[in-house]
């Protein structure tokens, strides 16, 4: 067993034609350790939702290899992929996360339900009641305020108790106070159940909860940071930028 | 705003053509209609130009009925007509109906719809259309026939070969087929068998030594035709009339046309209902078109378009939809004209045909209805297009704004279908004796019923939907729990594509559960109302009035295995300006058929009637009173009301004594004998035994009532087959608007579909989820329309009661059958949404920028 719990080799991402192709990712080689909380920054059109979306199995690289865990995902065909998402993969996007006709518990144990297994009772209380989803389960998302629609689906990403969870912008349509809520409650995941965590983002803010931050421009990685804080984060973003 | 409607088309050419096929159906099936109509219209006018060609003065009886036994005439007075100034020839007729051809096999040809005829056939100088000698010679002496070409193809019949005919009064008779015979051009007489004699002996097959049908005649040169018809006057036979040749054809086609526009209205009334159904699907077609297209008509509204212009573009797309979409139904039409040719020849309904016509009148129905029903169905969608707001086009979600609660609809859908119901119920209870406008009124509450549960199924959606769904959320999982979830949703969309399903839904249970309780009611008739075992009837099972020769029954009462027969002849009356059957019955006849009660004596004797209690209660003749009668042959006749009964076998009876019944029909022949059977042999045995004595006579079969009750069971179930052929192309379009509403709701999710892929979701999943739901919408739909089926068919029976309608029998069978068919129907009616769904580019319905 590796201590990576995802990574990418020489990945390189396309889109269009020999006269029109914009590269989105260029060449990119990164390591996600398992038991982190990483994040993947970089201005708009600098590849991170392209990376992170290759690197999750929900789109194919154009070269280079993405593995999670020890997987290959470009030998998968698309059912193995799907299957690959619903079980070693957790989602958290920026909006439209929940499925509305479903209530919260039916939207976390989602991805269980689908592949028709049993939830793991006591892990999945333990995730509901460390993101304050107790009193919340049988609302349905039009009955739940933004900040926890989103902790219903960091739950959902963890309820699986999946290799990797991977977040987009995932407090980009909350308020401040809900968006730190949430993070905070990722950071605490990463920290008390040991999970993984890569979230794109480009708001310092967001981005200086997690343990690491890799910086992305043009598709390449231009730097990296460990142990961030906002302050540093904001000036390396101007370093860069000048 | 025209361009940018006309290119918005042109972008969207599935979503177009998904609009049209409704349209097109709808449209097809009535120009389709038309066409066919008119054609067999045109062959029949063909027909009769043909056989009045030539004939300047046609000399017939002045019948005032189309059925049943024709009027003679005395010949000696026809042929005195020769002798009128200006009558240059004169050909003397007769004809008969009933003669029946039988072939190789002794088997009767023919009686499963057109008429048997025999005519006199002989040469003549007279230049006449109608029969014309193809091959052979004419029949000279009481041994010769000639048959028609399709008759003689049909059954390989050459010149020489040996023919046996029948007549109604007696046995097969063998004469010498001297030749072949067309009629004009055709091959035979739209359909009908003709077996063509010499004048002498046709009268003896027909027993009318010295009587004419009528007489043909030319006048001479230069006189005038009305002048020789007003000179003719006087000297024409009580109850004969002479008219011009061209008046004749007239008159003729003019009665063909009315049986036809009969047929007419018949298919049309299913079209009609097709074209109903259509404007469900094509309004939530619209519905789909217009949610599909928000940003683009918002974008419209930011940039300036008006409300009325945006509400007018959609209904300029609709028109040009229902313009484009009628041509091709017009076209369409054609094909279908040819199925409906090869249907109903299958069904036995062979008619003449020409070159297909398509008259302009079918154009201009075609397009009105057509292009009329496409807009009216987009009106609403088109009003709720002017309502999207300019700021819709910035908007994140696409989802419609939440509409108002469903109190108003409850309403509303209340008061419609409550108004439906009371027209309905007028036209079952009310209106039901005045005649033909009673459908009219049923179908039109039926109308309106529909429209009004279509207005409230929103709100049973919800419950209903999740006891469907619950299969397959077993089934399927998390993908039926889904679906279940989802059908639900919308509950206006679900129910507006569920209630046209519902429409051609309760027509089928409607036309189920009349034919089961039919059927029923026969059983129970027979089971308790009828004491006789075994039943001599004709071989025909469409002229009621087909008869055999007497001399069956009379062998038959002599055979040890048989107790006591009754003899039944049936001949057509006119009672009250209106067609009725009058029987002859025998004194025995009340033992046979038990009576639930009656009055006075039920053994009519010379100039005495026993009707039916309840036509004695609805023209008010009690016993006692007089019932006036006029016969073909006879004329007006008084009888005395002596008796009335009621019961099952009584409903609609007219009966008088059999002599009082050969004396006005100038015949005698039965249509039925009923036989009881002598202790110690079963109706097997007797039946056996009679049928030996009916070998001679192949235009009457003998049967138990049990083998009698399976023959009336197999043309209901013929009959019903037919209308249920019929409906389908209701419930076809309506599962057209299932592919639709199954399209907008892939289209609606598209975020949500992406989701539930990226967090694992398989494709086979995803389609199961689209079709799970699209089955629990179809299902839905049935349902409603079973129960709405079996409300129709109760109160229809109740109305019916006095018919002697007295079984309300459900086929849950066939009734579950169906709900499961059209469930199965909706899953695969939902394959290409389906599969649009699972081919969803999980990142693209997931992006957000």
């Amino acid at each position: 067993m590796t201590s990576i719990a995802a990574r990418a080799v020489d990945a390189t991402k396309t889109f269009g034609s020999s006269d029109t192709a914009v590269t989105a990712i260029d060449h990119v080689s990164v390591e996600f350790e398992k038991e982190q909380y990483a994040a993947i920054m970089g201005p708009s059109g600098s590849g991170k939702s392209t990376l992170m979306h290759c690197m999750a199995g929900l789109d194919h690289l154009t070269s280079g290899q993405v593995f999670i865990g020890d997987q290959d995902l470009g030998v998968l065909n698309d059912r193995e992929l799907t299957e690959l998402r619903r079980d070693q993969v957790g989602f958290i996007f920026q909006a439209f996360n929940l499925i509305p006709t479903l209530n919260a518990l039916e939207n976390i144990t989602l991805p269980i339900d689908i592949a028709g297994r049993d939830a793991d009772g006591p892990w999945l209380d333990s995730v509901i009641r460390s993101l304050g989803l107790d009193d919340r389960l049988d609302h349905r998302p039009a009955e739940l305020s933004g900040g926890q629609q989103q902790r219903v689906a960091a739950a959902r990403a963890l309820a699986s108790r999946p290799e990797m969870v991977f977040a987009d912008e995932p407090s980009g349509n909350l308020d401040s106070t809900a968006s730190a809520e949430l993070l905070k409650l990722l950071r605490q995941a990463v920290r008390e159940f040991g999970q993984t965590i890569v979230m794109v983002t480009h708001d310092p803010i967001a981005a200086s909860y997690s343990d690491r931050v890799v910086f992305l421009e043009d598709g390449r990685i231009v730097d990296e940071m460990d142990d961030p804080t906002p302050d540093r984060i904001l000036d390396r973003i101007k370093s860069l930028e000048g | 705003m025209l361009r940018v409607t006309l290119r918005s088309l042109w972008a969207h050419k599935l979503r177009l053509g998904l609009t049209a096929l409704a349209v097109v159906l709808g449209v097809g099936f009535i120009a389709g209609t038309f066409v066919y109509t008119d054609t067999i219209g045109k062959a029949f006018d063909g027909i009769f130009e043909d056989a009045f060609q030539g004939v300047d003065i046609v000399v017939s009886a002045d019948s005032e009925l189309q059925f049943g036994e024709g009027i003679y005439l005395p010949e000696s007075e026809i042929l005195r007509l020769k002798d009128v100034k200006g009558v240059d020839d004169l050909v003397p007729f007769l004809q008969g109906l009933g003669i029946v051809i039988l072939d190789k096999d002794g088997e009767p040809i023919g009686g499963q719809g057109p008429p048997q005829f025999a005519f006199s056939f002989m040469e003549t100088d007279l230049e006449t259309g109608g029969f014309k000698l193809r091959e052979g010679a004419y029949p000279e002496g009481s041994g010769d026939v000639v048959i028609d070409v399709k008759t003689a193809a049909d059954n390989n019949f050459v010149i020489g070969d040996n023919v046996s005919v029948v007549a109604p009064t007696g046995p097969a008779r063998l004469y010498a087929l001297v030749g072949i015979a067309g009629f004009g051009d055709l091959d035979n007489l739209g359909g009908a068998t003709s077996a063509l004699f010499d004048l002498r002996t046709i009268q003896m097959l027909l027993e009318r030594e010295g009587q004419l049908t009528g007489a043909s005649i030319q006048v001479a040169p230069g006189a005038n035709v009305d002048d020789v018809i007003a000179r003719m006057g006087p000297l024409l036979p009580e109850g004969a009339r002479a008219i011009s040749g061209q008046t004749a054809a007239e008159e003729q086609a003019i009665a063909i046309q009315e049986g036809l526009a009969f047929f007419n209205t018949f298919l049309l009334s299913f079209a009609a209902i097709a074209l109903f159904v259509g404007t469900f699907t094509i309004a939530n077609t619209f519905r789909i078109i217009v949610t599909q297209r928000t940003r683009e008509l918002a974008l419209l509204r930011a940039l300036g378009a008006s409300a009325r212009q945006v509400n007018q573009m959609v209904l300029i797309e609709a028109f040009v939809i229902g313009v484009l979409a009628s041509i091709t139904g017009i076209a369409a039409g054609f094909g279908l004209a040819l199925l409906l040719k090869i249907g109903l020849e299958a069904f036995g309904i062979a008619l003449p045909t020409a070159p297909a016509t398509l008259q302009p009148r079918t154009i201009v129905v075609s397009l009105l209805v057509g292009v009329g029903v496409t807009v009216i169905s987009a009106f609403l969608p088109a009003r709720r297009a002017s309502r999207v707001p300019p700021v819709a086009a910035l908007r994140e979600d696409l989802v419609a704004p939440p509409r108002k609660a469903l109190t108003t609809r409850a309403i509303v859908g209340s008061a419609v279908t409550a108004l439906g119901l009371a027209v309905l119920f007028f036209g079952l209870f009310v209106s039901l004796e005045v005649g033909p406008p009673a459908i009219l009124y049923v179908g039109l509450g039926a109308g309106v019923v529909f429209i009004g549960v279509s207005l409230l199924s929103p709100l049973i959606a919800r419950p209903v939907a999740r006891v469907i769904g619950w299969p397959f959320a077993r089934l399927y999982n998390v993908p039926g729990r889904l679906a279940q979830e989802n059908a639900i949703r919308a509950p206006r969309r679900t129910s507006a594509t569920a209630a046209a399903l519902m429409i051609g839904v309760t027509l089928v249970t409607l036309a189920s559960v009349m034919a089961a309780s039919i059927r029923g009611t026969i059983d129970d008739i027979i089971g308790s109302s009828i004491e006789a075992d075994v039943i001599i009837r004709a071989n025909n099972d469409f002229d009621p009035t087909a008869s055999f020769t007497p001399e069956l029954a009379t062998q038959a009462a002599q055979d040890e295995s048989v107790d006591e027969v009754s003899r039944q002849q049936t001949g057509v009356a006119l009672f009250n300006e209106t067609e009725v059957f009058v029987i002859g019955i025998e004194s025995n006849y009340p033992d046979f058929f038990p009576v639930d009660d009656s009055e006075g004596n039920l053994n009519p004797g010379p100039g005495e009637v026993v009707i039916d209690q309840a036509i004695a209660d609805a023209n008010l003749l009690p016993v006692g009173s007089e019932l006036r009668l006029l016969f073909e042959a006879t004329g007006p006749t008084s009888f005395t009301v002596v008796g009335t009964a009621s019961g099952d076998t009584w409903t609609d009876v007219i009966a008088i004594s059999q002599a009082e019944w050969i004396k006005n029909y100038e015949i005698e022949s039965d249509t039925q004998v009923f036989v009881r059977v002598a202790p110690g042999f079963t109706p097997e045995e007797v039946q056996t035994r009679l049928a030996v004595l009916a070998e001679d006579v192949p235009t009457a079969q003998v049967q138990t009532f049990e083998e009698l009750s399976s023959d009336v069971e197999q043309q209901i179930n013929q009959l019903l087959n037919l209308i249920t052929g019929l409906l389908a192309l209701a419930v076809i379009i309506a599962l057209i608007g299932v592919t639709n509403t199954m399209t907008l709701s892939v289209f609606e999710r598209t975020r949500e579909i992406g989701l539930l892929r990226a967090v694992g979701l398989s494709r086979r999943q995803t389609r199961r989820m689209v079709r799970a739901e699209a089955s629990i919408i179809a299902v839905f739909g049935a349902v409603l329309g079973v129960v709405i089926g079996l409300f129709f068919a109760w109160a229809i029976l109740q109305a019916l009661r006095d018919e002697g309608f007295s079984a309300f029998v459900v086929p849950v069978g066939t009734l579950a059958l169906w709900i499961v068919v059209t469930g199965l129907l909706g899953i695969v009616f939902a394959i290409l949404p389906a599969w649009r769904a699972s081919r969803l580019d999980v990142l693209e319905a997931i992006a957000y920028e």
